[in-house]
């Protein structure tokens, strides 16, 4: 059994939450989508090939169900929690996309992010902490396409 | 348990690319034909290294467990392993190629729980993606699918479970 632990978030790391970044522009550039086509093993042309793209009946490339994961931005304006110097190891607990709306090659894209909660919990090997990032993609119109969050757990 | 081999590409051949699979015929399914429990086309993958380098590449994460076998070892792994997010998308293309098309994507998640190990030529790993139709409604104009899906490592553990919500009309 291990001891009761004192909070490792301070009250500076807690006013982190909710608090949205400056919108980061990201455009999605056809060249960077074709990497991550070649690198998940992704074959249809619809991705790569405007004219695929446009005999399958989209106007545009569409963007990879998963590309979301390739366009962090703006990673460095959002601070993260300092925990007080708390553990030694981050892991990828799991991750959530939300499509809302269609996104295509070449449109250029805002992104804010913000910590959404942060949590502690004893753990099996101790006491970890679980932070969670949401990102929201809104297109040149305002609307949201993709809203991404993603939690991670320190211990 | 079956073991299908599609998705291996020239066998003795392992530089990922070879890997790839035939993607399956794009029709999509009629939403009032799909029933809970019906199970989705299996994907399956065999990830070397050399994906992994191409993957960090390609999405900026060059966290080195990921292609630094010494730095892997020291973390306590036996060789390096799949990105999360590489095999989020594995999961994803299971859906899109069941769905036709990326954009009936509603919702996509996914939990890390195990990690995968990269495929060597003296190892050879498959990285497999199955998936079930867990609900089927109504909501909000669009006919939706919820399908629980599995990724699963060479031995069947399941590594990444996930969910999808797909919007079929």
């Amino acid at each position: 059994m291990t001891a009761p632990q004192p909070s490792v978030v301070s009250d500076a790391d807690r006013a982190l939450v909710g608090v949205d970044t400056e919108p980061g522009y990201h455009l999605v550039e056809a060249g960077a989508v074709r990497r991550f086509c070649e690198a998940v093993g992704l074959t249809d042309p619809i991705y790569v090939d405007p004219e695929a793209a446009n005999a399958a009946g989209y106007p545009e490339r569409p963007v990879p169900a998963a590309f979301w994961c390739a366009i962090q931005v703006p990673g460095s304006e959002l601070r993260r929690p300092e925990l007080g110097g708390f553990g030694t190891r981050n892991m990828n607990a799991g991750t959530e996309f939300e499509y809302r709306k269609p996104a295509y090659v070449g449109q250029t894209l805002a992104c804010t992010a913000r910590i959404g909660d942060i949590r502690e919990r004893a753990g099996r090997a101790g006491p970890m902490v679980i932070t969670v990032l949401e990102y929201t993609w809104r297109d040149e119109a305002g609307d949201v396409v993709t809203k991404a969050t993603m939690t991670g757990v320190r211990l | 348990m079956a073991r299908r081999s599609r998705g291996r590409g020239d066998k003795g051949h392992d530089d990922g690319s070879a890997a790839l699979a035939e993607r399956p015929p794009a029709m999509p399914p009629r939403w009032d034909e799909v029933r809970v429990g019906d199970a989705i086309p299996e994907l399956q993958r065999v990830v070397s290294t050399r994906t992994l380098a191409q993957f960090a590449g390609a999405t900026g994460d060059f966290y080195e467990v990921h292609y630094d076998l010494p730095f892997a070892q020291q973390a306590g792994l036996a060789d390096v392993i799949l990105q999360g997010y590489l095999k989020k998308a594995l999961l994803a293309e299971a859906v899109v190629n069941w769905a036709g098309s990326p954009q009936r994507l509603r919702r996509l998640s996914a939990s890390y729980r195990g990690v995968d190990l990269a495929s060597r030529p003296s190892s050879p790993r498959s990285f497999t993606v199955r998936g079930t139709v867990l609900r089927v409604w109504e909501e909000g104009g669009e006919k939706l699918v919820e399908i629980g899906l599995e990724g699963c490592d060479q031995s069947g553990a399941v590594t990444t479970p996930g969910r999808a919500v797909v919007a079929l009309g």
